[in-house]
């Protein structure tokens, strides 16, 4: 899937106002729930190319490391002769797998990855083995913050981070995004989270 | 009052107020390092002889030293739309909070200072900032006027004046310094029904007592008694003891000095309760609640009705036998945003020892319109919830166990068989208790084991919605489902996945389509 910034896609997704009709209190509505905007249906953004490298070239370094590490201990530690095996065969393969199948897992986790803004929210979906969706009102918002480290930055990349009230840290955080998207996604949502935002 | 625009000091009595707060915050980090100074120094080589009279003395006159200084060092002045602290010890700060964004103000009269006539006015912004600002030592007549001044300024939460200096005595609706408009009086507990909360406040003390039952320590003891009744003989029982020796001494020592801990756990709880509770009154005045109550140090709490985030209704087994119901009102907690590190919550608002029709008429007052008795609760997938947990919890068991079923006998994995219908137990009865159901704009989530624990919360307060799965639940339909309000999370588990959306997109709609103010 070609990696794009989400639009506001107004024809697809049914936002609150649709459903309240006017401008009304919210207090006396009768809400029909399978009137309701369904998350269920949103298109993901899915992060970009660039975070799948940022994260391969994290599991090279992670990997490196290790790689050395258990290089010194073969070439340091003096184990007797019948464990060569052990140091020189096992050791290295288990290695290999290791790092091959976080890879690989790291590669499929990118893939569920994926945000969707919607006229009032954002949504955002991660896990491998415990698949998680977070929706987070944008008028909720507390403070937005845009980080990057500097592996990140050396890939254009950034997270971004929503606080919310109550939280104790991070209410969620986007990791991956393309700088310039995060910088823009920021100030799209601080624009919408101020108190009487209009939704145009 | 006094002037409007001059530095003004607080009473000496004041270095005391600031000697407890430092323990209070210092002594959970500072104790193991207590610990070790102290094994240093009654170890009986020189450097302790040496350590422990002067840590003696030290430690006290440090104490005494940073009390004084804080006085010395504390200024306030309340000026016009603002009240403004000077203080700190080794770094100067300067606190400035506008009338308008105080969020409660909080009178109470700690024992010390009560005989003086003199009490601590708590000024708290929490929501906003972590400000908060306690002038501790001024006359509780100038305590009154400032909170009299605030409210008169802006339309902080406050109401009638501090209770009745004694609580028995205080009958009439309207306590003495009751502004201009009277306040309603909601609810009055007498000393019976404030000990029965102790009761029912805390469900450990009572798992503690079933589990010292179970592991026999009262078995014990009593056969200890049995036998000295039994053989009244002082003389057998002496030469008993002579052959026995100390170990059965030092048994029936122990095991009666446990007991005796453990039955007086409830009485440690009725105390607290008592010291909490006492004289408890609340009372409802311009959208404000007010407590006030307290043994020794007078409480008054206050919080305004909008400021409510959720209400739990908790009901232990203890409180159902009694028909009681203690209600808890949450209101944000402090630590907003990302800067501020865990800070220690605030005890939530309490309303203990409700009966049934008590409680529900004061839900429809902390949550207007909200009717507790008419919400009907969906289930969880229970069988689910039980069978995966238990499974994961026998093998959990199972992974010890095959070391002396291995090893000696496979009988030892018969075990399982007691662990397993003990956990059966449990999860049928967690499973049971989970459920939710929506009720006009309201929420409600359910938990519980013997008891029930529902949260009630108003939809549009929802701050954020997770939905997780695994790709197994995500093809039977089922899901976890976690609210996050503003005062705390709720966690649903095992919820149909078709209800767990519904219930998401009914509180994100609520959210996002009220523009009413949630904090």
């Amino acid at each position: 899937m070609a990696y794009r910034l989400p639009q506001l896609n107004r024809a697809k997704l049914t936002s609150a106002e649709t459903i309240s009709g006017e401008n009304m209190s919210f207090t006396n509505i009768l809400v029909d729930t399978t009137e309701l905007p369904r998350a269920e249906e949103l298109t993901w953004t899915r992060m970009p190319p660039a975070h799948r490298k940022e994260l391969l070239a994290q599991s090279a370094i992670v990997l490196t490391v290790i790689v050395i590490g258990a290089t010194a201990v073969a070439l340091l530690f003096p184990y007797p002769p019948e464990l060569a095996w052990l140091f020189a065969r096992a050791l290295p393969a288990l290695m290999v797998m290791i790092g091959l199948v976080t890879t690989l897992l790291t590669l499929a986790r990118i893939r569920l990855k994926g945000y969707a803004l919607r006229t009032h929210d954002i949504a955002y979906r991660s896990g491998l083995f415990w698949r998680k969706t977070t929706l987070l009102p944008f008028n909720r918002i507390q403070h937005v913050e845009v980080s990057s480290g500097p592996l990140q930055r050396r890939f254009g990349l950034s997270t971004l981070k929503f606080f919310t009230a109550g939280g104790r840290s991070v209410d969620l955080k986007i990791e991956g995004l393309l700088s310039t998207d995060a910088e823009r996604l920021r100030t799209h949502i601080l624009e919408r989270s101020k108190p009487g935002a209009e939704s145009g | 009052m006094t002037g409007a625009s001059d530095w003004n000091r607080i009473s000496p009595l004041s270095a005391l107020f600031f000697i407890f707060r430092l323990l209070r915050q210092v002594a959970p980090q500072a104790a193991p390092g207590f610990v070790a100074l102290f094994a240093v120094m009654f170890s009986s080589d020189g450097i302790g002889r040496v350590l422990l009279p002067v840590a003696l003395t030290a430690i006290p006159l440090l104490m005494l030293g940073f009390g004084l200084l804080s006085w010395l060092r504390f200024r306030y002045r309340v000026v016009t739309d603002r009240i403004q602290v000077r203080q700190g010890v080794l770094e100067r700060e300067e606190l400035d909070i506008e009338f308008e964004r105080i969020q409660n103000i909080g009178v109470r009269e700690p024992f010390y200072m009560r005989p003086f006539g003199l009490a601590v006015l708590a000024v708290d912004t929490a929501g906003t900032t972590d400000k908060e600002i306690e002038l501790a030592g001024i006359r509780k007549t100038l305590a009154l006027e400032i909170r009299t001044r605030l409210l008169e300024d802006s339309s902080v939460a406050a109401g009638e004046a501090l209770g009745d200096e004694s609580p028995e005595a205080s009958g009439a609706p309207d306590a003495p310094g009751n502004g201009a408009h009277g306040a309603t009086l909601l609810l009055e507990l007498e000393r019976r029904e404030v000990l029965l909360y102790g009761l029912t406040a805390n469900v450990m003390l009572w798992a503690a007592l079933a589990l010292a039952a179970f592991f026999g320590t009262g078995d014990v003891a009593e056969s200890t008694i049995e036998g000295v009744i039994n053989h009244p003989n002082v003389q057998q029982a002496a030469l008993t003891l002579q052959r026995e020796g100390g170990a059965v001494l030092l048994g029936i020592a122990v095991t009666g000095l446990g007991l005796l801990v453990l039955l007086s756990l409830p009485l440690i709880s009725m105390l607290g309760a008592l010291l909490r509770f006492d004289g408890y009154r609340l009372t409802l005045q311009d959208e404000t609640f007010r407590r006030n109550s307290g043994l020794l140090t007078r409480h008054d709490e206050s919080l305004r009705q909008h400021k409510i985030q959720a209400v739990v209704w908790k009901q232990n087994f203890i409180a159902r036998w009694l028909g009681l119901i203690n209600l808890q009102l949450r209101q944000a907690s402090a630590g907003t945003g990302a800067d501020n590190g865990p800070m220690p919550g605030k005890p939530p608002f309490t309303v203990p020892s409700l009966r049934l029709e008590q409680a529900h008429a004061m839900m429809s007052r902390f949550l207007p319109a909200c009717d507790s008795r008419t919400a009907r609760f969906s289930p969880v997938d229970a069988g689910r919830y039980l069978r995966v947990n238990l499974v994961i919890v026998l093998t959990l068991f199972a992974i010890p166990l095959s070391l002396p079923a291995l090893l000696a006998h496979p009988a030892w994995y018969a075990l399982l068989l007691p662990i397993g219908a003990v956990c059966w137990f449990v999860l049928w009865r967690m499973g049971r208790a989970f459920g939710w159901a929506v009720d006009g704009e309201y929420g409600y989530i359910r938990r519980g084991f013997l008891g029930h624990t529902t949260t009630i919360f108003p939809l549009f307060k929802v701050q954020r919605v997770d939905i997780r799965q695994t790709p197994v639940q995500h093809r039977k339909g089922i899901a976890h489902l976690t609210v996050h309000l503003a005062s705390h999370s709720l966690t649903l588990p095992y919820v149909r996945m078709e209800d767990a959306v519904k219930l998401r997109d009914l509180a994100l709609f609520a959210a996002e389509s009220s523009d009413r103010r949630w904090y």
